[in-house]
């Protein structure tokens, strides 16, 4: 590696001699900077050239036709250097020894998911390959075959899905577009799915503390997602899928430069991408009669702008969205009674599930480098948002909009050492400002479905500057480490400092060693966070007790900041074995809440109780906890030529407390989280990348079901519903561990491919997951103990599915 | 599933017994090779030229090995190809007979 840095270097290095104006002058070396004496430098595809002289300098004349000039010599690998228009100082060619080649006789296959070895972050990289491993509609699918992000549905009736990094809810993972605000306040719900799969070029997920450059809202982790950039991207892409399911998608991108622009105006790239998503019917695999799945559409087009002048970069991006769903209560639907006879049944005020969003976002991204060599620069973001949503669930009303301003100064410079920057040791320093600006109105009307006479409202705003300092270090590649602080000051919560530190220490090559300990706030939007809840009978209830300093708007008063320290450690091995790479990895995590809501379902049945983790005190007398573990270790590996496996185990301990029925607090396992999860995927690429075959294969450990329903989920007359549950000696019922199964086939062609795929293979379904879904506006009584409720999702809520989709594209030019 | 799959070995293993009749060759080329970018046009692209068995790239040393059948192509047939992608390929002599010998 430092040989390749050395000889980099060497090669931009000019020598400050310059000669008559036009001809070129340079000289050429080998590897250990002996001159070569008469190597042949020519203009490529031309006849025009010269042999280096006793000094093995040459002079050469420019030529029109082309800037690329190549020198070749015998035993030595030809090398082209593109020649400026204006080359004033003389040019250093390196030529390297062909007797190299035997050494690396076989390309390892690229692995689609890298794990960054130098950066002080852990942090894994999902390149397209990864993307594409699976039917991937949008992001939320991306992360099938990582061990680390779950995935799975939030509720039984709204397909939103959720994430759930080191155990913990989406809600505390900050989601990034491109280092801007991504999915976060009110499309955290169906946010990932509002980022499609080919749109995407990359995502980096970084688990534990993060960067403070992009704010103090990441607790246990950060994800950001890069899109297709119009200077890189194909001219012309397209992609369509359907899946068993009648779901279709068909996605357009593009990208390209403005060529009849004058070269002194600098180049200007635009490039546009569309999705268009229609899910044509409601699915009730489960027969119901409640939609597993709701009928949708989505309309999501996305334009570009790439700038560049010198050392000057603008980028721009600007997005609008329109989603639709409908689903719930069918009005019409077919039920097996026991003897096997189908009867159709007709309903006359179906329970409806309307779900209608509309957003538009974008940023611009302003980039100065003052000095390339020291990497001097200034980068301004702005970003902004407006995202309007009205949703409805059966008589519950959910209106709510939130408009969300962004902006970000960060200056960089390697203040040190600056001219050996990428060689020996590396410090930065980054600095800068930041504002973020949300306004929030809501309404809900029917926190208590049989009460619809009142609204209550959430609105509120906050506006929070704040200023960072951030420094790196880099010595060799042995040790990096990355400290940051940051202090802001929100109109809702006040002055709060974020203090966060990251270590990565490799005294050998095949052993690194990670430590990162943080702290994170967030500001809780207790409807946005709990939107899992609302499909369901259970009344919302909340916390009344009275909050100084904060002048009483709505009810999302009564949340405090959230704020939660993380920290963590982990290690990698690089082992070799026959010319190959064993990566043996283990890592472990703790999240603990300092303040939080708490959501607590277990209070009484069909109720939803919410409160801060530090009012519990002054309700029960006793301080309450909630906080994460989480280890894993992960082993990877191509074991022969194009031939991946990765397998991996999770162990997540998530608990909280919660008052129980009789006003005591109780540290309990929180519910619908997951002990467990093993994953092994494997992958096998033909050697000339024709055909490539993908499986996983998932087990999802255990988890802890809301009290007050042991009766009716191990109810003795439903067989397939009972054995999917148990009971603990505590009385707390838990579901048990299931699988999962997805396989894809690509077959590539020049310019497309096309892909065959199944997801959830071995067809596990959890029974029943909508509660008294015939009677969705039934109220409990004496006689009816368990009214609707399709809150509690812990498994998958269709059965299988295949799809086949194709991807095409024109390849970009040069 | 499991029959799909054992389907798919047999036809490898036939495609590979095929293979091995045809003439087999090995050249290395000295490719202009920037980056990922390079890479992956070239792998896309001369992977489906006529009678390619094989394609190795390799960024560091800047060079491309071709296994290829003689019957159905040729060296100069694939440097064409290199060169309708702007990425001309000009023949490592001395790579191409270390790889020859190491085959033999």
């Amino acid at each position: 590696m430092k040989k390749i840095l050395f000889l980099i270097s060497l090669f931009i290095t000019c020598a400050a001699c310059a000669y008559a104006h036009g001809t070129i002058t340079g000289i050429v070396l080998d590897e250990q900077g002996q001159a070569l004496i008469g190597a042949n430098v020519y203009w490529a595809n031309t006849g025009k050239g010269t042999i280096t002289n006793t000094d093995g300098k040459f002079f050469i004349e420019p030529t029109k036709e082309t800037h690329l000039l190549v020198s070749s010599y015998m035993g030595y690998h030809n090398d082209t250097t593109q020649v400026a228009e204006h080359q004033h100082t003389a040019l250093t060619i390196v030529l390297v020894s062909d007797l190299i080649l035997d050494e690396v006789t076989i390309r390892e296959r690229k692995a689609s998911v890298v794990k960054s070895r130098i950066s002080a972050f852990d942090t894994q990289m999902m390149g397209a390959d990864e993307i594409c491993k699976a039917a991937c509609c949008n992001l939320s699918e991306a992360f099938e075959t990582n061990a680390s992000v779950d995935v799975a549905y939030a509720d039984a009736a709204t397909g939103a899905k959720q994430i759930r990094l080191l155990g913990l809810s989406g809600t505390y993972v900050q989601l990034l577009s491109e280092n801007t605000p991504g999915v976060r306040g009110l499309a955290q719900n169906y946010g990932m799915e509002y980022i499609p799969g080919p749109w995407m070029a990359g995502i980096q997920v970084s688990k534990g503390t993060s960067s403070v450059i992009n704010g103090y809202e990441a607790t246990t982790g950060q994800i950001n997602v890069e899109f297709l950039k119009p200077q890189t991207q194909d001219p012309i892409a397209i992609n369509a899928m359907i899946n068993s399911e009648l779901m279709a998608e068909v996605n357009v991108e593009g990208g390209w430069m403005f060529k009849h622009r004058a070269p002194e105006k600098g180049k200007l790239y635009t490039g546009i991408m569309a999705h268009y998503q229609n899910g044509m019917h409601a699915m009730d695999d489960n027969g119901d009669g409640f939609a597993d799945m709701p009928k949708s559409h989505n309309v999501n087009i996305a334009n570009r702008w790439f700038f560049k002048k010198n050392q000057y970069t603008l980028q721009a991006y600007a997005r609008g969205l329109y989603d639709q769903r409908d689903g719930g209560q069918l009005s019409m639907h077919k039920t097996t009674d026991a003897n096997g006879e189908q009867t159709i049944v007709h309903v006359t005020d179906p329970y409806h599930i309307g779900l209608r969003t509309w957003r538009v976002d974008g940023f611009v991204k302003n980039g100065i480098v003052f000095d390339e060599e020291t990497g001097m620069s200034l980068g301004i973001i702005a970003a902004g948002s407006y995202h309007d949503q009205q949703n409805r669930y059966g008589k519950r009303q959910w209106e709510a909009s939130q408009a969300n301003g962004y902006l970000n100064a960060i200056f960089q410079n390697n203040f040190e050492g600056s001219e050996r920057v990428g060689m020996d040791n590396d410090h930065r320093l980054s600095a800068g400002l930041s504002v973020n600006f949300d306004q929030y109105r809501e309404g809900l009307v029917g926190a208590n479905t049989q009460v619809l006479s009142d609204t209550l409202r959430f609105d509120r705003w906050e506006l929070t500057p704040g200023v960072f300092a951030e420094y790196s270090l880099k010595l060799e590649d042995m040790l990096s480490l990355v400290a940051g602080v940051r202090a802001d000051y929100s109109t809702r919560y006040g002055f709060f400092i974020t203090p966060r530190v990251n270590v990565r220490y490799s005294p050998w090559e095949w052993w690194s060693i990670r430590a990162s300990a943080g702290l994170g706030y967030r500001s809780p939007n207790v409807l946005a966070d709990n939107a899992f809840a609302m499909p369901s009978s259970r009344e919302m209830h909340f916390c009344t007790m009275p909050q100084g300093g904060v002048v009483s708007t709505g009810y999302n008063d009564f949340a405090h900041q959230e704020r939660a320290i993380n920290t963590g450690v982990s290690t990698t091995f690089y082992i070799p074995i026959a010319g190959r790479e064993l990566q043996l990895s283990a890592e472990y995590y703790y999240t603990g809440f300092l303040e939080c809501v708490i959501a607590d379902m277990d209070q009484a049945t069909h109720q939803l109780h919410f409160y801060n983790l530090s009012d519990i005190k002054q309700m029960t007398g006793t301080s309450g906890r909630s906080f994460a573990h989480n280890a894993q270790v992960e082993a990877s590996m191509e074991i022969l030529r194009g031939w991946t496996m990765t397998a991996a185990f999770r162990y997540t301990d998530v608990e909280q407390t919660t008052i129980d029925g009789e006003g005591k607090a109780r540290l309990r396992e929180k519910p619908l989280s997951k002990k467990y999860k093993g994953v092994i995927t494997t992958s096998y690429q033909t050697p000339l990348k024709k055909w490539q075959f993908d499986v996983t294969a998932q087990f999802n450990g255990g988890g802890r079901m809301p009290d007050g329903f042991n009766d009716y989920f191990l109810d003795q007359s439903k067989p397939e519903r009972m054995k999917q549950y148990e009971q603990k000696a505590d009385g707390s019922l838990y579901y048990k561990w299931y699988p999962q199964l997805m396989a894809q086939i690509t077959k590539y062609f020049r310019t497309c491919s096309l892909y065959l795929g199944a997801e959830n293979m071995t067809n596990f379904k959890q029974q029943n997951p909508v509660i008294a879904a015939d009677q969705p506006y039934s109220v409990v009584s004496a006689t009816n103990p368990y009214a609707f409720d399709a809150s509690m999702a812990w498994g998958p809520i269709t059965g299988w599915k295949v799809y086949l989709g194709f991807r095409w594209s024109i390849t970009k030019e040069d | 599933m499991k029959r799909f799959l054992m389907l798919m070995c047999v036809a490898l293993m036939s495609v590979a017994t095929f293979a091995a009749k045809a003439d087999k060759q090995t050249v290395v080329f000295d490719v202009d090779l920037h980056c990922q970018g390079c890479i992956t046009k070239i792998e896309k692209n001369i992977a489906f030229e006529k009678g390619v068995k094989d394609l190795i790239c390799d960024l560091k040393t800047k060079t491309v090995v071709v296994v290829f059948d003689a019957n159905k192509t040729s060296v100069e047939e694939l440097q064409k190809a290199f060169k309708a992608l702007g990425k001309p390929a000009v023949v490592n002599v001395k790579a191409t007979a270390a790889k020859q010998k190491k085959d033999k």
